[in-house]
């Protein structure tokens, strides 16, 4: 019987050390010196430890090279830990990854066949089943086609149907959500409700911190193969921001400019004023120009804002300056936002001098707000609050 | 009780990889359906390819060694003598050829299952026989043209197809464990094949050879199943003892290629 007192998965002191390979002419000097010539080689994962409960949902993030990817493969047991152990209660392990697991020669149907039969999801599976990967991934006719015909959204909702009936005892992610489509991205974020919700363990890697915050409860933060933060999803979520913030904002003194301050984290209402505001040390007169702009999570500039509107140009004297860049209330929708500014010399657009990140906000709803259906999807960045004119022109 | 898991460094013991290599014995059958499919994809002949080849080899050294150069057998006619040496060569040089590419192929699934890698040797080897099937089938139909109809040797067929079947996997393990660090060996085994083709007694009795290399021969495994195959065929009279060297030869082999590959299992990875 298993026990959810016990962790399900206990993983203590994981490290791997990879050396370097010694080329043909330094193996020759080792031989010839008779002394053992290596070089030192790196880690990759340095003193990994965390401990996972059944129904735990643990997301990995982490810079590239940060290690992420390894630590799922010691997990899977794909390869071995230089040092330490992992304990796991659970008998299989799977991978789940968007691309590559397809084989582009065969049809749609092979590939089902074959495929399910690989990641260990059953050992034949019926036509029941097949019929089902066949309606959920709406191929219709082209499932006896080789799969290199497909475009790559036929493949990734194929994908996306064989994975429906995966149910390992610990499900690995590695960087799903990265690659397919929205429609995909919401499918599989689905199935964590829906067909993911029996697994016991689901560990995943993501670039994207929005989507740990979702789906997670749990989150660990790698850099440099060393474990930065281990805890609950919401405080790793702040640290991650503040140091990226903190490594970007380091690069000040150029030009005279140097950034004394900027605020780092707010949460705003939907009907209250946002404001961004940091402090600037001018050490010689300067003449610039100055962008604001704000991004959403998903990524695209949502919108930018000049200095003025007729000339975008400031003459900054000698001194400190504080600087303030207010957003109406009523503009932005449920969500978290990042705003940066450029600053950059009039004469040459292109030439970026200084981009400082201003942090992040998070709008939250009203009170009034909360119960409402149309708040549940945030689905679009800006709600603003427009001039509404009802007016009844014939009364019976 | 919790049955637990642990993943750590220490070197997985051989009784353990013996236990997890039975426990992924259900993934044979899917990777070589896999690899049978993606090999004959878009072929109009498909399967047949592997037919003709060495049935083409057989009709041309019928054609050049038994009636135009007139080979002198002991026993037995040409055709049978060639059929079953040939039979039992063609699973040799395939299993060669292939084994090389056998982990290279599969490094998609290398870095996402953890099964013990030998799986994949083993599967190519599989693949092979099964390929030679209707080849081994035709080999035995000489049994109706013998001239003795003495089948009481044929109690032995099955240990030497075993003996066979378990030293193609041990050559397979072993190229394709060597092919991981240098690739040179995909360009090289052709060439020893061809060469070892001539040391083996696959289309001339080695009767006709001169004493002082005779020595050499009982040396080669192959030669020692070629030999053992005909006879329990009823193909060649008797077998010289002296073959019981290769078959040692083939013992020692089949050991240590499983202990060569089990020692390189967990780096593997690294150099695909």
């Amino acid at each position: 019987m298993p026990d959810s007192k016990e962790p399900y998965i206990e993983c203590s002191n994981i490290s791997k050390h990879y050396s370097i390979q010694l080329n043909l002419k330094e193996s020759f000097k080792s031989i010839i010196s008779n002394k053992r010539y290596t070089k030192e080689g790196y880690y990759a994962l340095k003193d990994i430890s965390f401990k996972l409960h059944r129904g735990d949902r643990l997301g990995i993030i982490g810079a590239n090279g940060a290690g992420k990817s390894t630590l799922l493969k010691i997990i899977s047991g794909v390869i071995k830990p230089s040092s330490g152990s992992i304990r796991l209660q659970g008998e299989s392990t799977a991978i789940l990854e968007a691309q590559n697991i397809l084989y582009e020669d065969l049809s749609g149907r092979d590939n089902i066949k074959i495929v399910t039969q690989l990641i260990g999801i059953s050992n034949k599976i019926n036509d029941d089943e097949l019929n089902f990967i066949q309606e959920f991934s709406e191929l219709g006719p082209y499932i006896d086609q080789p799969i290199k015909y497909y475009s790559s959204g036929m493949k990734l909702r194929l994908t996306m149907a064989i994975y429906q009936f995966i149910q390992p005892d610990i499900l690995l992610m590695d960087e799903v959500m990265a690659v397919g489509d929205v429609s995909f991205r919401n499918k599989l974020i689905a199935s964590f409700n829906d067909s993911f919700s029996k697994i016991p363990v689901i560990i995943m890697v993501s670039h994207e911190v929005n989507d740990i915050v979702n789906l997670c409860n749990k989150c660990l933060y790698l850099k440099d193969g060393e474990m930065v933060f281990l805890g609950d999803v919401s405080d790793v979520y702040k640290k991650y921001s503040i140091e990226h913030l903190e490594k970007k904002s380091k690069q000040s003194i150029k030009n005279g400019l140097k950034i004394i301050s900027h605020n780092q984290h707010q949460i705003k209402k939907h009907s209250e004023k946002i404001l961004f505001s940091f402090t600037l040390e001018i050490s010689e007169p300067l003449n610039c120009s100055i962008v604001f702009y704000l991004n959403d999570t998903r990524g695209p500039v949502l919108f930018d804002s000049l200095l003025f509107r007729e000339k975008n140009e400031y003459q900054f004297a000698q001194g400190v300056h504080e600087v303030q860049i207010s957003i109406h209330s009523y503009l932005l929708n449920k969500g978290t936002y990042f705003a940066k500014c450029i600053f950059a010399n009039p004469q040459d657009d292109n030439h970026i001098e200084q981009e400082i990140n201003l942090g992040e906000v998070k709008v939250i709803s009203d009170d009034w707000e909360k119960d409402e259906k149309w708040n549940i999807h945030p689905k679009y960045p800006l709600r603003p609050q427009l001039e509404w004119k009802i007016e009844s022109i014939k009364q019976q | 009780m919790i049955s637990y898991r642990i993943i750590n460094s220490n070197k997985e013991t051989f009784r353990d990889y013996l236990k997890r290599i039975i426990q992924n014995r259900v993934l044979i059958y899917p990777i070589i359906l896999k690899d049978t499919k993606l090999k004959y994809h878009q072929t109009f002949l498909g399967g047949l390819w592997t037919i003709l080849y060495p049935f083409l080899s057989v009709v041309l050294y019928v054609i050049f060694f038994g009636y135009i150069f007139k080979i002198p057998l002991e026993h037995g006619n040409y055709l049978s003598f060639v059929l079953t040496g040939y039979a039992c060569w063609n699973i040799f040089s395939n299993v060669s050829f292939q084994s090389g590419n056998a982990l290279i192929q599969n490094q998609e699934l290398i870095r996402k299952l953890s099964i013990p890698k030998i799986i994949f040797p083993i599967c190519k080897s599989i693949t092979v026989w099964y390929e030679n099937i209707v080849l081994l089938l035709v080999a035995f139909t000489v049994l109706f043209f013998n001239e003795n109809k003495d089948y009481s040797r044929l109690i032995w067929l099955p240990v030497v197809l075993i003996g066979l079947f378990v030293f193609s996997i041990a050559l397979g393990t072993f190229i394709s464990a060597l092919t991981i660090y240098k690739k040179d060996l995909n360009h090289g085994i052709p060439i020893i094949m061809q060469a070892l083709i001539w040391f083996t007694p696959v289309f001339y009795p080695i009767s006709i050879l001169p004493d002082f290399l005779k020595k050499f021969i009982f040396l080669n495994p192959f030669a020692s199943f070629i030999e053992l195959f005909r006879w329990t065929l009823g193909v060649s009279d008797k077998v010289s003892p002296h073959y019981f060297i290769g078959l040692i030869i083939a013992f020692i082999f089949t050991i240590f290629s499983f202990i060569f590959f089990k020692k390189r299992e967990d780096i593997i990875i690294d150099y695909l």
